[in-house]
């Protein structure tokens, strides 16, 4: 869909909307429902949260001024909405209560000589090792490990990290911090069996 | 570690370097090396495993549930006024166009402006000073007044099946009562103008009773402007 139709059909309202609305799910439903999946693991969650995305976005679509791509936009509201579903789900049953509590003073050393990036991912053994260790840290810190992985994809600033989460750069700042503490001790076992040669 | 905290800039510097490695970036320097190549890593890691896995998107049934819900929610009424929205928009277009378009929205303007002149769109025409032509008083004009209608430049605009042969009939009715008719061509449209105050006295009624069995009202300035087009025959009077 281009930008000028989104446009258009959000002024115009009535029928141009709904035909638009039917519109934008067939060209970006999955991409966005992808988003969600990133977020929230569970694939109900998620398609309620690509639901409730799409109905924000059509309702705070007059906000899209047109300046930038419509799919960066469509992704961001997307991304707001699963991380407020996760925070909601959290406060309703937190999905980490029978896992055991994260060592807040755990900080594990890497390795003083990490092999390259390439060597980390070149074996099968090692990626297993590496989903393994992210499903877990997925699992516990389902909102680090989105952002983490937003920032790689799409190499966002602290600044759109800061506008996504709804925090100021500062506070996000040490949030990032913390979600780099996070990752390391999750992933600790995966960078070892790397280092140690052992992928 | 408190929100509000802010890092120490060695943890700033190291967060930066990691950031940098995160989303692909080459170091900026030397000094953060390790937490470079930690997020040079987790980014290879990272699109290493991304997901391929194609997901269904919305059933049909899931989008029709969900476009209820947003009709419910009032997310389909449309605005208030479509057609500004549109006007807003074009204009918006034309604004942003190159210069060459200018030209377009100058013509535009102008034949806007012109018809405006013209007198279109016309007014439904009213006779607040017109003693002679109440609306509904008189069954003798009624049908014709409904036909003649006056431009925003005061002209009496009519539609009559031949304009040409309509004039002259009404001309020379008007020269016969020693009235000055002046005949002009505007845009492919035939006029008329009558200096109607110089009528005496006794034939006053008589101009009157030509003007009313056409359906033209008397105008109070004592000018009759006029201009025909060609259309449908007046409603009998």
């Amino acid at each position: 869909m281009e930008r000028e139709v989104f446009k258009r059909a959000c002024a115009q309202g009535g029928e141009d909307m709904r035909l638009a609305f039917r519109q934008l799910v067939h060209d970006y439903g999955r991409a966005l429902l992808r988003e969600c999946s990133v977020c929230l693991r569970d694939p109900e969650s998620a398609r309620d949260a690509l639901q409730n995305a799409l109905l924000k976005i059509w309702k705070s679509c007059a906000s899209y001024r047109g300046e930038s791509e419509l799919f960066p936009w469509l992704k961001r509201v997307a991304r707001t909405v699963a991380i407020d579903e996760l925070r909601a789900s959290a406060v309703r049953l937190p999905s980490s209560a029978s896992l055991p509590a994260v060592d807040e003073e755990l900080d594990p050393a890497l390795p003083d000589e990490l092999p390259g990036p390439e060597a980390l991912t070149a074996s099968r053994l090692a990626l297993e090792r590496y989903r393994e260790c992210e499903a877990r840290f997925r699992e516990v810190e389902p909102e680090a490990a989105a952002v983490i992985r937003w920032i790689a994809e799409d190499e966002l600033s602290i600044e759109d990290v800061a506008r996504l989460l709804n925090r100021t750069p500062q506070a996000t700042r040490q949030y990032l911090y913390q979600c780099r503490r996070k990752a390391r001790q999750y992933l600790a076992p995966w960078y070892a069996q790397v280092a140690g040669g052992e992928g | 570690m408190a929100d509000d905290v802010p890092l120490i800039p060695a943890q700033a510097a190291e967060l930066e370097a990691w950031l940098r490695g995160l989303r692909g970036q080459a170091p900026e320097s030397s000094a953060g090396q390790k937490a470079h190549a930690e997020g040079q890593c987790l980014q290879r890691a990272l699109s290493a495993t991304a997901t391929a896995k194609e997901q269904p998107a919305l059933s049909p049934r899931e989008l029709d549930a969900l476009l209820e819900r947003a009709e419910r929610d009032g997310l389909f009424r449309a605005s208030g006024c479509q057609i500004c929205a549109a006007w807003r928009e074009a204009l918006g277009r034309v604004w942003q166009a190159p210069a060459w378009r200018w030209g377009g929205a100058f013509s535009g303007a102008l034949a806007l402006s012109l018809m405006v002149w013209l007198g279109l769109p016309q007014q439904r025409l009213l006779w607040p000073g017109d003693e002679e032509a109440p609306a509904a008083s008189s069954a003798e004009t009624r049908g014709a007044t409904d036909d003649v209608t006056r431009g925003s430049d005061g002209v009496l605009q009519l539609r009559v099946p031949d304009p040409q042969a309509w004039r002259e009939s009404l001309a020379t009715d008007l020269q016969a009562q020693g009235l000055q008719v002046r005949r002009y061509e505007r845009l492919g449209r035939l006029g008329l103008d009558v200096e109607l105050s110089d009528l005496t006295a006794e034939r006053q009624p008589v101009a009157r009773a030509i003007l009313k069995r056409r359906g033209i009202p008397w105008p109070t300035d004592g000018v009759l402007m006029l201009e025909l087009s060609v259309g449908p025959a007046p409603s009998p009077p």
